[in-house]
């Protein structure tokens, strides 16, 4: 009998947001099914229905013909469907066999010891029999990321799993472990396991699976076996048909080199990138997750040593790895795309999160200049709009917005040269993105040079007077403004006519 | 050799003890003589329990600050029925179940309360401190004598003290436990990954007072043994500094401190390198001023040079 699962009529709002709206979905065994859409579009939402994570309002969802109620992650469980997320939950000085069964070990009959070798023999088996080579005694820190998620695909279909979900599996993934997963899936394929497969990557997704589904706002735009469709049909159909007006002031870009960067390579993350930024340029670095962007930034703000080529800036060439505290010196500003780990102080308050970078320079007589410091935090609160009780508030209780907001004021100073930004408006609600953009523009138009790396096609275009394509760490186009293309940049990231 | 340079690297807490005794056995020929050797495997049994018990809940990810003070107010405890009844069931009946007890409101603290650990058994320490003092007052002592304690402290068994036997057992237990059991897997679990434990449904509340439970069962049988050896109990004892060297040797041997990972036969070797250290300064006569600091120097040294050959491994495996 072959599995099936049917997800009919799914409809779900969160406020005043419909997130899905009538949404069909069918999953096979033996089959890959292919989902994608841009960030937004309802792929997640619908999952975590799936997983037990959300409930749905409308709709039924069906397993086998009959109808299930999937209320929580346990339950999805005990159906046999499992989610292979992007952070794994393994545990590390564990070993393979170990991981598998934790929670659930094998114990010689009538003792509390564990039977190891019998846990190592069934995990063998289960290895074999999908053909991988990984020793289950192996402890899990010494496995790459290919390894470590097919330890946690073997730990669900060890429970019984059916159906995996799988999201952006190959996103941290060396060519040789991709090589690897996709053979483990074409195993899969052929043992009557069902895949939903979440990716962008065009090559993969007409590599691997049979059907193919396209997402945006919440519905279902196109749902089409892989052999009847095209890798320009499902880009299409992702970005939608109705190509948006794009409006933004033209600017002439004629101030001098900021920031000059010259074939620059690091393996494994980057190859060979060639940009220039100009005064009062904003340039936008856009891709994939993994398509190298972030590390390339941070090379260029001195945080990493381990690169071949040049980065000059204002006519020198920079050492690598100088670190930050000489970046900023020289006026280089970062905001890094996670701001609860690299960007605020959260026990400290909104005002020395402001006052951090100015520190030094308002050092009077040994002493920091108090009067000075509060001047320079009142004038980045005021102009960046943050909204906060007072600068004693202490930071962690702010919204990401207001968070994202400080992290920008830090940088407000007349010094500033050039700025870098990581996923500005990242988890940002509307009207702080609004804020956001509009500090990026009051900034460009002061003479700073901005760098940009971000992951939403619209902000991309909204933001860049240039957008580099980058596709696996190599530059794939660069676009000049008004000359943007969202169908081919979008066609660009997802690696189209690349083959794998 | 690959082998040898191999064991070298990952097992030099061995070498350096080796190495150390070498050097103290040049400087007095005495250090390496039979009396001291055994001498030695006595001194190390307190500190052993406590290392043994802190091993399990810094692999967990936590710490027992009030193993040190705690085994002191044990020992007074034991000395106390001892003194009313003249024997020592009783005591220790009475010592179980107060170390038990101490290790589960500890671990309910951490756990249903979700304060942290360091916080909660600092504040154990300072109580356990207090109510030593309380129940025997300062420059007071009870004097421990009879069959019993004579046995724990001071008989042996083809050569071997009965308390280091008791020791080395109790380490062969934990190795078991802790190598084939669940819950040694979901104590390393937890250490690693509180939630992904979890997920895995590993119950980490009972994980966690579990440890401590049994840290503190430990440190009520160093009480014991403590006190058993000197003869007598008093609230003046360093607590702390018995704390401290058990401490140091699970992570001289290893085990991190951020929890996660540690090996019980690592555990030994630090606490044979603590043993080796105090025993070799008492008797090449260093002032007793001195002795803490040369004891600081010589672990400082040995984990620097574990640090930097830990980092130039990790540069190697990039």
């Amino acid at each position: 009998m072959t599995r099936r699962l049917e997800m009919a009529g799914i409809g779900k709002t969160f406020f005043a947001t419909r997130a899905l709206d009538n949404v069909d979905f069918t999953c096979t065994a033996g089959e890959v099914h292919a989902l994608v859409g841009l960030n937004g579009a309802g792929k997640s939402t619908l999952m975590k229905i799936l997983g037990g994570v959300y409930q749905k309002d409308e709709g039924e969802i069906r397993m086998d013909g009959q109808a299930v109620e999937i209320a929580a992650p346990a339950d999805a469980a005990r159906h046999g469907i499992a989610m292979i997320h992007q952070e794994l939950s393994l545990i590390n000085e564990l070993n393979v066999a170990a991981n598998i069964f934790l929670g659930s070990e094998i114990r010689h009959a009538g003792t509390p010891f564990l039977n190891k070798g019998e846990m190592a023999r069934q995990v063998r088996a289960q290895l074999d029999r999908f053909g991988l080579k990984l020793d289950p005694n192996k402890p899990v820190r010494e496995l790459n990321s290919g390894e470590k998620q097919i330890v946690e695909i073997i730990r669900a279909l060890m429970s019984d799993a059916w159906l995996i979900v799988m999201d952006e599996p190959t996103s941290a993934l060396s060519e040789e472990d991709k090589e690897m997963l996709f053979e483990f899936i074409r195993r899969m394929k052929a043992e009557g396991i069902a895949i939903i497969y979440i990716s962008h990557h065009m090559p993969e997704i007409f590599g691997i699976a049979e059907q193919v589904t396209v997402m945006r706002d919440g519905v279902i735009v196109l749902s089409e076996r892989i052999p009847d469709t095209t890798e320009d049909k499902v880009i299409k159909s992702m970005t939608g048909a109705e190509l948006d007006q794009f409006v933004k002031p033209h600017k002439q870009i004629t101030g001098k080199v900021v920031l000059s960067v010259d074939e620059l390579s690091s393996p494994g993350n980057y190859e060979g990138v060639t940009l220039d930024v100009h005064e009062g340029e904003i340039v936008v670095l856009t891709g994939l997750r993994g398509c190298g962007a972030p590390e390339l930034a941070k090379a260029i703000f001195g945080l990493d040593a381990g690169y071949n080529g040049q980065v000059r800036y204002l006519d020198r060439v920079l050492k690598p790895g100088r670190g930050p505290a000489v970046a900023v010196r020289e006026g280089m500003g970062l905001v890094t795309e996670n701001r609860d780990k690299n960007g605020i102080l959260p026990p400290l308050s909104v005002r020395d999160n402001i006052a951090l970078p100015f520190l030094e320079k308002s050092v009077k007589g040994g002493l920091i200049d108090g009067a000075r410091v509060d001047g320079i935090v009142a004038k980045a609160i005021r102009d960046t709009s943050t909204k906060t009780s007072s600068p004693e508030q202490e930071i962690r209780f702010l919204s990401g917005g207001n968070k994202q907001k400080i992290c920008f004021s830090r940088w407000l100073d007349e010094d500033l040269k050039l700025l870098i930004l990581l996923e500005p408006t990242r988890g940002i609600d509307v009207h702080a993105k609004a804020d956001i953009y509009r500090i990026i523009e009051d900034l460009a138009e002061r003479g700073v040079a901005i760098l940009i790396l971000s992951y939403e096609i619209d902000e991309v275009l909204m933001l860049g007077d240039r957008v580099l394509t980058l596709f696996e760490g190599r530059k794939v186009q660069e676009y000049a403004y008004p000359h943007f293309d969202k169908d081919r940049m979008l066609a660009d990231m997802a690696g189209a006519g690349h083959t794998t | 050799m690959p082998d040898l340079s191999r064991l070298l690297r990952e097992k030099n807490i061995i070498f350096v003890t080796l190495a150390l005794c070498l050097v103290f056995y040049l400087i007095s020929p005495r250090f390496l003589s039979l009396d001291n050797m055994s001498a030695i495997s006595r001194q190390i049994v307190p500190i052993g329990l406590i290392a043994l018990g802190q091993f399990f809940v810094v692999v967990s990810g936590n710490i027992d600050l009030s193993m040190g003070m705690g085994s002191v107010l044990f020992a007074i405890v034991l000395g106390v029925f001892f003194g009313m009844t003249g024997g020592v069931a009783l005591g220790i009946v009475a010592v179980i179940a107060c170390s038990l007890a101490l290790g589960f409101f500890n671990g309910v603290l951490v756990t249903k309360l979700r304060l942290p650990a360091f916080i909660v058994t600092l504040s154990m320490l300072f109580c356990a401190q207090g109510l030593s003092g309380l129940i025997i007052p300062r420059g007071q002592q009870i004097f421990l004598m009879g069959d019993f304690f004579r046995f724990i402290g001071a008989e042996k068994f083809m050569g071997l003290y009965w308390s280091f036997l008791f020791l080395v057992a109790l380490f062969v237990l934990a190795w078991v436990v802790y190598n084939h059991t669940r819950w040694g897997a979901a104590v390393i679990a937890v250490g690693n990954s509180e939630e992904n434990a979890r997920l895995a449904g590993v119950n980490v509340d009972r994980v966690k007072i579990g440890v401590f439970m049994f840290s503190a069962l430990c440190s009520g049988f160093a009480g014991i043994m403590l006190s058993s050896r000197m003869g007598f109990v008093q609230p003046g004892l360093d607590g702390n500094g018995l704390l401290l060297d058990g401490i140091a040797a699970i992570i001289i041997g290893g085990t991190l401190i951020l929890g996660g990972r540690g090996t019980i036969g690592g555990a030994f070797w630090g606490l044979l390198f603590i043993g080796v250290i105090n025993n070799a300064l008492n008797l090449l006569n260093v002032e007793d001023v001195w002795h803490q600091v040369f004891k600081g120097a010589v672990i400082l040294a040995a984990l620097g040079a574990n640090w930097v050959l830990w980092q130039s491994r990790q540069v190697e495996a990039h």
